[in-house]
């Protein structure tokens, strides 16, 4: 009914979030900036881009889905704009509970989803960074 | 149907991925994660539908224009999407 909406909701969170982070990397980047860069597990990637990353996740799957329920008439161009909020305290009782069944365990497997994209691809960077370091001990 | 639609899209767009990989002004990585995000929203779907004890894949006219306005949605914010980081990096060149 509104499922989407949770996670559209969630990208929001994390678009706020990714800015505040890149400030925060940009303002340390700066009082840093002659210091050597220490390499560390995950910091090749900085979480302003894997934020951005769980923020196009959560759009692109709120967009489609959008698409979809606007298709089956259960968002209208006009208000409500939820045709469940139209229809009585009951069918606001089963929009919520899907939102909060449905629409949290999207929320949750997008969100797991990231994780393990993030964790590989850093594990990846890792092992590439230090083979390149034992050939330059050489 | 829509959901086996994104599916298979987000097959191709990982294969597409794959062999340009190389050609980030694409941003094929975005159009796979578009349709994968919707692919595993669509799952969970499926799942409870299934758990509510009703037919989790329907093959109705309706379907069919869902998976058609799926494939043009994730082909168009893919489109808006590439265009502005695009743009975003001529900029940070310029500068």
């Amino acid at each position: 009914m509104a499922c989407f909406l949770v996670s559209a909701t969630a990208a929001i969170g994390v678009g706020i979030a990714k800015y505040a982070v890149k400030h925060h990397e940009n303002k340390f980047a700066l009082a840093h900036r002659d210091e050597p860069k220490e390499y560390k597990f995950g910091s090749e990637v900085k979480w302003s881009k894997k934020l951005s990353y769980l923020e196009m996740t959560l759009w692109g799957g709120s967009f489609l889905l959008a698409i979809e329920h606007i298709l089956h008439e259960e968002v209208v161009p006009y208000p409500p704009f939820l045709t469940a909020a139209g229809e009585g305290a009951d069918a606001v009782n089963e929009m919520l509970t899907e939102m909060g069944t449905v629409g949290l365990a999207m929320l949750g497997v997008l969100v797991a989803a990231w994780a393990i994209g993030v964790v590989i691809v850093d594990a990846v960077k890792y092992r590439k960074h230090k083979a390149k370091a034992a050939l330059e001990a050489k | 149907m829509y959901f086996i639609t994104a599916l298979v899209c987000t097959a191709i767009a990982a294969t597409l991925w794959f062999f340009f990989r190389d050609r980030k002004a694409l941003h094929l990585d975005f159009l796979t994660i578009i349709y994968g995000a919707a692919t595993l929203m669509w799952t969970i779907d499926v799942i409870f539908t299934a758990a509510e004890g009703e037919a989790p894949l329907t093959f109705e006219p309706l379907d069919g224009q869902i998976a058609l306005w799926t494939v043009l949605g994730g082909l168009f914010l893919w489109m808006i999407i590439s265009f502005i980081f695009n743009h975003k990096d001529k900029t940070v060149e310029a500068k």
